[in-house]
């Protein structure tokens, strides 16, 4: 049970980080890897060998489309939220605020 | 200049991905370390090192093959396109099992699995582990090669003790050093209809004269065949058992010959 939850929160989380770095703006492989780095201060680490399966399956499941661009003087494969990935990013955000506001209502108590 | 889509295509190696999606991953996580790299020896790295930290970032590639095509496909990898130690992409891999069917089309080798003790089954030492069939089939081996130790083994497994007697009296025909199964033999013609154990105990007595436990067979024989009519009605909890045995010379003399016999050999 406690093993189920812990992988279902990871796996849960890593969709939600790449959703939400792509809400802004469409981001290459490379860029949204360093990004969860830099914007959590090295907190979060994400694996890159789980990152690309991860973007293979969100763009399977219709959530993000990938395309190849110039940049830099070389082409990247973009990747950019689709409408339905827009939902799930709705839905995912909304539950994991339900989640964490949770998690501070029981661990931030403070005994009068 | 590292060409990093070549260092990609060799690790990741064939991937049947649909509607030219290879080509895509192998360009994309070349990208991947490329970029690494580049970092890298900007930060001041040298080139080996670069390369070294680059390609540390998928440090299972074949995990990551696996990972790629379910992601893609939404499947799992077929085992023939796996590249681990048992895929079938291995000529190790057919060795072994072209091996192991030579193997098993060896009689001799399939005899020899029927004696292994394996899950679920009994004891492989135990009578009921052999079908008739295959001790039957052992007992043919014997003959054939003329095996005494082959013709003892069937002689003491085999549940069916008119068998177990024929194949005791070849056995022993053959090597005399064998004649010690004659212990076990003439507990069988205990109830063998028309088969006395007697003769079996003398020849034993002949063998190995100096042996308590011969003795012991013979006083166990000598009243046996009376057990039911004669003794069970004595009591053996009051030693009224052992005073109506101590009575009959046919029980005693053996017993007292079994106490004073040299070794003890079973």
């Amino acid at each position: 049970m406690g093993k189920t939850l812990d992988r279902e929160l990871k796996k849960g989380s890593a969709e939600l980080l790449i959703l939400a770095l792509l809400e802004e703006k469409a981001r290459h492989g490379y860029e949204i890897g360093k990004l969860i780095d830099e914007r959590s201060e090295g907190v979060v680490r994400f694996h890159v060998a789980s990152l690309y399966p991860l973007l293979y399956r969100l763009e399977r499941r219709g959530w993000v489309k990938g395309d190849w661009e110039p940049a830099g003087g070389r082409r990247r494969r973009f990747y950019r939220l689709t409408a339905s990935g827009r939902k799930t990013l709705a839905s995912q955000r909304a539950r994991w605020r339900e989640f964490s506001g949770a998690m501070n209502r029981i661990v931030e108590v403070r005994l009068a | 200049m590292l060409d990093w889509k070549k260092v990609v295509r060799e690790k990741v190696g064939s991937l049947p991905l649909k509607g030219g999606r290879h080509e895509d991953v192998i360009d994309e996580l070349a990208q991947q370390l490329e970029s690494s790299y580049e970092e890298a020896v900007a930060n001041g790295a040298s080139e080996s090192e670069a390369k070294r930290r680059s390609l540390a970032q998928f440090s299972d590639w074949e995990k990551l093959r696996s990972e790629v095509f379910r992601s893609v496909e939404g499947t799992p990898l077929p085992i023939w396109e796996q590249n681990g130690i048992f895929s079938p992409r291995r000529l190790h891999v057919w060795i072994a099992l072209a091996v192991a069917l030579a193997f098993l089309a060896l009689p001799s080798f399939r005899k020899a699995l029927h004696i292994l003790p394996f899950p679920g089954r009994k004891d492989a030492w135990d009578t009921t582990a052999f079908s008739a069939e295959a001790l039957q089939g052992v007992e043919r081996t014997g003959d054939k090669q003329k095996y005494a130790r082959t013709l003892a083994y069937v002689a003491l497994h085999n549940p069916d003790d008119h068998q177990a007697v024929l194949a005791a009296e070849k056995a022993i025909a053959l090597d005399p050093q064998l004649t010690w199964i004659c212990a076990q033999v003439s507990h069988a013609t205990y109830l063998e209809p028309g088969h006395n154990p007697k003769p079996w105990i003398d020849r034993l007595k002949a063998w190995d004269p100096d042996n308590a436990y011969v003795y012991l067979l013979e006083a166990d024989a000598n009243v046996y065949t009376e057990w039911e009519t004669r003794w069970a009605k004595y009591n053996a909890a009051t030693g009224d058992l052992r005073r109506a045995l101590a009575a009959e010379s046919h029980w005693r003399i053996p017993m007292e010959r079994t106490f004073s016999a040299p070794h003890v050999d079973t």
